[in-house]
């Protein structure tokens, strides 16, 4: 979700409408960003925020109550703050020493970073102002109500924080901080002054050692032409160790995550690969690669499972049909303690048409089971109801590929988000089947697809027939999903704990 | 010699009262709905109560009486939402204790009656409008008569002194106050800060509550003291009984359950991955404050009761009564009842936690088996619904180890091992015990799970042909 980190390339094409809605908002209005959050801490769940406006302070400041729970949601301390009534909540992390929360002013374009320590003490916070129209328009779109396309604010364990934003004096290039638990700044760096106007980094990963961020850079900001470096930083100092072309010798790739192996010093990136003359964001891509790189970024293997020699034959005969009938959008990768690589994505077919407005139609859901030596080895679907999305007129986008992406930030698709536990050596990938076109009153499940510690794949579909006017599902601890229900006649909030079957 | 004589009649009372939960334990009857009786002198008192309110200000008086008719319907609930024991041993002891103070303070109106209260909270409650409710946990933590009489002369004193009634009319008074209704125009006018100011309103008035009713303890031990010294009991159960209301958050339990014990089997082994214990260690903020004492402390209740028992004639009094077979037996049928409760209740997490904490004192009573195998089967069928959050609280650090322990192996237990541990632990005790009617309908519970291997059709023909008028008849279809 907040990782798919190929949602940003998109934000040439999301612009216009962007930036137009911001100006035709009043910026007290009804903003739907979601004011509760789970804390997570190397990926496990460690807790729960809320944030909200408790009573109008004066003409321009709310009186804002920040609490914050354990994993259990029971509260553990809430503090009050005033802030200008265009406040919203952005980010929040907690890295097993403090906590980290990023706010952004819509109306005084400012963001605010306050930190405390773990009894939720204020120790520091810092103010940035948005001179930068580019991350003006990034959150200003988050507050209308859409996916975040990127995490602002990681959790280092027990280190700090690091900040992922865009320089003021530049088009658009990345900034990237890391503060340290107190929530002092420790090193700043920026994406170099060359023709590459457009450069955005995202987290890739973080060790007590390296952190490591995914730049993708373009020289304007429609360029649908992009390419993907990463980039691995020392975390005392912010010094460069490498930063390389995400490619292999032949091909490039895109949809990458990168996975650190502490024990063999070697990071491994994985995702779907393209001839280097291809566009990554139009085309479908020709397969999955994984490259091995070692400390000083050199490639020391590679291997490919192309559509056509290695992933077509391994098609089940009953699911022939949906396979050349759909493309799959892949939503995250996740690696076990075996090393075995999971590709979790859905299928998904165009529909409509620019006249009546375009459709995306979205199918099963699909595990991709790699050996650890990167070969494909299972292809696993799970089936759930179809499901269709309408966008809203005047979208015009040529191809499937870029619809997809699209549609995944509209909130489209039926995947939430996926959880690895602690030791890695089981997974869990929820989604939540309804149909988009009648509502969240209509037919309702929250699907979780479950790796289990024997190694095989269980079901469990939990329904969601609730009298609530809203509902979200967040991440939990190991087991569980955290259900968050919303009572708009009685203005209540109702959290909490389902466990899983498996 | 007669030292001696004493501690060997106390041991052998001991004994009688223990085999009585030795072996077997039938429940109290449950009450569905208030006696009609009881109903009827309900009605009359409240009629009574309203007579009397004769406030200056109407909007006042209408409000009080108000009060005394939700008052009255709180009461009347308790009896049908089954919280009130209509037993015949808990209920009418407590109303015999209650008997003898009446009897020592002639002076005294016959106006209240006491029903032992289904809940683990140490605590006793006079509604104030004649009936008294002794919590379960209190009764259970009880060691001696002369202690029950003591509670019950406290809530007598809150009784007679019209402290429930005090407080309708203080909250009346302030809601009605043209001070108040100023002060909430004021709020309302300013659009700034309301929630502020109107929690800053509300919470003086709220202490100011508190205060008083921290006084009212005093004054209600004071005469309470008064009406007990025309009894014969000990002079000891008044400051013994504050202590034990002291220690009140101190669980009577608190030895770790041996659950390796309870759940290996030989056709179904216990896994070591079940004992895995992290206590929540994401943050500690606030513990103090979290333990904030809403009861006032106990320490100078007891100061106060020993000033004032100074002057009290010891002469003529009973001697203290440790160990009598009536409270011990009392005590130990309020820790089953408690466990009975929970699970009527549907909280059959903490239910099963007492069980288990009963079969590690009663390993021979078929009936705490039988409920932990039913309480599995139950904590099974309510995960398999994905509504186990609604049975078995979250385990929490804040809580007793061993509870927090029992709480984190039952969250632990995936749907099929809860299955197993229903099916494995209800056929292994039945083979133990037989025949037994709780039991063979534990083994009927867990034979529909997926992982049985018995009949659920012959364990039901069993049952008929052994309870033809079994209490889980009507459940078993
Ligand atoms: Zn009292």
């Amino acid at each position: 979700m907040k990782k798919s980190i190929f949602l940003l390339c998109l934000i040439g094409c999301l612009w216009q409408t962007a930036t137009a809605q911001t100006l035709s908002k009043t910026v007290t209005g009804d903003v739907k960003v979601r004011n509760t959050g789970a804390i997570l801490q190397n990926g496990q769940v460690k807790g729960y925020y809320t944030f909200y406006n408790l009573e109008k302070q004066d003409r321009k400041n709310n009186n804002y109550m920040l609490s914050v729970t354990d994993e259990n949601l029971r509260e553990i301390n809430s503090v009050n703050i005033v802030r200008p009534n265009s406040y919203l909540l952005m980010d929040a992390s907690f890295n097993g020493e403090a906590f980290g929360f990023l706010f952004y002013d819509m109306r005084e374009r400012t963001l605010e970073i306050i930190g405390y320590d773990r009894t939720l003490k204020e120790t520091n916070k810092v103010t940035k102002t948005l001179k930068n129209k580019y991350a003006n328009a990034m959150y200003a779109y988050i507050a209308q109500g859409h996916e975040p396309m990127q995490s602002f604010l990681i959790a280092v364990p027990n280190k700090g924080f690091m900040y992922y934003g865009i320089k003021e004096e530049s088009k658009s290039d990345f900034e990237v901080e890391f503060y340290d638990n107190t929530m002092k700044r420790s090193w700043t760096s920026f994406g170099p002054d060359d023709k590459f106007d457009f450069e955005t980094a995202m987290e890739a990963f973080q060790d007590e050692q390296y952190v490591g961020s995914t730049i993708i850079k373009r020289t304007s900001v429609l360029s649908s032409d992009i390419d993907i470096d990463l980039l691995v930083q020392n975390i005392g100092d912010g010094k460069t160790v490498f930063r390389i072309p995400m490619e292999s010798t032949k091909y490039k790739m895109m949809l990458a995550k990168v996975f650190f192996d502490k024990a063999k010093q070697q990071f491994t990136i994985f995702g779907e690969y393209f001839d280097k003359n291809e566009n990554v964001i139009k085309n479908q891509s020709q397969g999955f690669i994984a490259v091995v790189v070692d400390m000083k970024g050199k490639i020391v293997s590679e291997r490919t499972n192309s559509w056509t020699a290695d992933i077509n034959k391994l098609v089940a005969a009953k699911d022939k049909e949906t396979f050349e009938d759909t493309n799959i959008l892949f939503h995250d990768f996740v690696r076990t303690s075996d090393g075995q690589i999971f590709a979790i994505g859905e299928q998904y077919r165009r529909g409509g048409n620019p006249m009546t407005g375009m459709r995306i139609l979205v199918y099963n859901l699909v595990v991709f089971q790699f050996d650890a030596d990167f070969s494909i080895k299972k292809l696993h679907v799970f089936e759930k109801d179809k499901n269709a999305f309408t966008f809203p007129q005047g979208f015009i986008i040529a191809s499937a590929k870029m619809l997809s992406y699209v549609a995944k930030s509209m909130n489209a698709f039926d995947f939430q988000f996926l959880q690895t536990s602690a030791d890695k050596n089981t997974f869990v990938v929820n989604y939540i089947n309804y149909d988009r076109e009648k509502g969240q009153k209509a037919k309702n499940v929250l699907g979780s697809v479950i790796y289990t510690p024997e190694k095989v794949f269980a079901v469990d579909k939990l329904p969601l027939t609730r009298s609530s006017t809203e509902y979200y599902v967040y991440p939990a601890k190991e087991g569980y999903v955290m259900v968050s229900e919303y009572f708009k006649k009685e203005k209540r909030i109702d959290n909490r704990l389902e466990k899983l079957n498996y | 010699m007669k030292g001696f004589c004493l501690t060997l009649l106390t041991c052998l009372v001991w004994g009688v009262a223990v085999a009585q939960f030795e072996k077997n334990y039938v429940p109290a009857p449950l009450q569905d709905t208030i006696p009609p009786a009881t109903l009827a002198t309900l009605k009359a008192k409240l009629a009574a109560d309203k007579a009397r309110v004769a406030e200056p200000s109407k909007e006042v008086s209408n409000y009080i009486k108000e009060l005394y008719d939700k008052r009255a319907n709180f009461v009347i609930d308790q009896f049908n939402e089954d919280y009130i024991l209509t037993d015949e041993t808990l209920s009418p002891y407590l109303q015999s204790v209650l008997n003898n103070i009446y009897a020592a303070n002639p002076a005294l109106p016959r106006e209240t009656k006491v029903y032992a209260h289904r809940s683990e909270a140490v605590n006793a409650m006079s509604y104030g409008e004649g009936t008294i409710a002794f919590t379960l946990g209190l009764l259970s933590r009880m060691e001696t008569e002369a202690q029950v009489a003591f509670v019950l002369c406290h809530e007598l004193a809150h009784y007679h002194t019209h402290h429930s009634d005090l407080k309708a009319a203080e909250v009346a008074r302030f809601l009605f106050d043209p001070e108040t209704k100023k002060k909430v125009k004021e709020i309302e006018k300013n659009e700034f800060g309301q929630y502020t100011r109107l929690t800053k309103l509300v919470g003086s008035f709220g202490m100011s509550i508190t205060r008083h009713g921290r006084d009212k303890e005093f004054e209600a031990d004071s005469l309470a003291l008064r009406y007990y010294l025309n009894t014969t009991y000990d002079l000891q159960a008044p400051v013994r009984t504050l202590e034990i209301l002291d220690s009140a958050d101190v669980e009577p339990f608190r030895t770790n359950l041996d659950l390796r014990k309870h759940f290996d089997f030989k056709a179904y082994p216990f896994k070591e991955r079940w004992l895995t214990y992290a206590p929540s260690n994401t943050w500690h903020a606030n513990e103090d404050a979290d333990s904030l004492h809403t009861h006032p402390s106990c320490t100078r209740r007891i100061v106060a009761i020993k000033r004032q028992l100074l002057t009290a004639q010891g002469a003529n009094r009973k001697a203290i009564d440790y160990g009598t077979e009536q409270s011990d037996a009392m005590r130990r049928r309020s820790e089953f009842e408690i466990a009975v409760s929970r699970y009527h209740f549907g909280n059959y997490g903490r239910g099963l936690f007492l069980y288990l904490a009963l079969a590690e004192r009663y390993p021979e009573n078929a009936y705490v088996h039988a409920m932990i195998g039913q309480g599995l089967y139950q904590l099974y069928w309510y995960q398999k619904n994905h509504e186990l959050g609604k049975v078995l609280s979250l385990p929490d650090a804040r809580f007793e180890e061993n509870y927090d322990r029992y709480l984190s192996f039952v969250h632990t237990l995936r749907l099929m091992e809860l299955a197993s541990l229903s099916y494995y632990y209800s056929s292994t005790q039945r083979e133990r015990f037989g025949v037994q009617e709780d039991l063979l309908y534990a083994c009927w519970l867990s034979s529909k799970t997926e992982v049985s291997q018995s009949d659920p059709g012959k364990i039901k023909t069993e049952y008929i042909a052994n309870f033809p008028q079994g209490r889980y008849l009507s459940k078993m279809k």
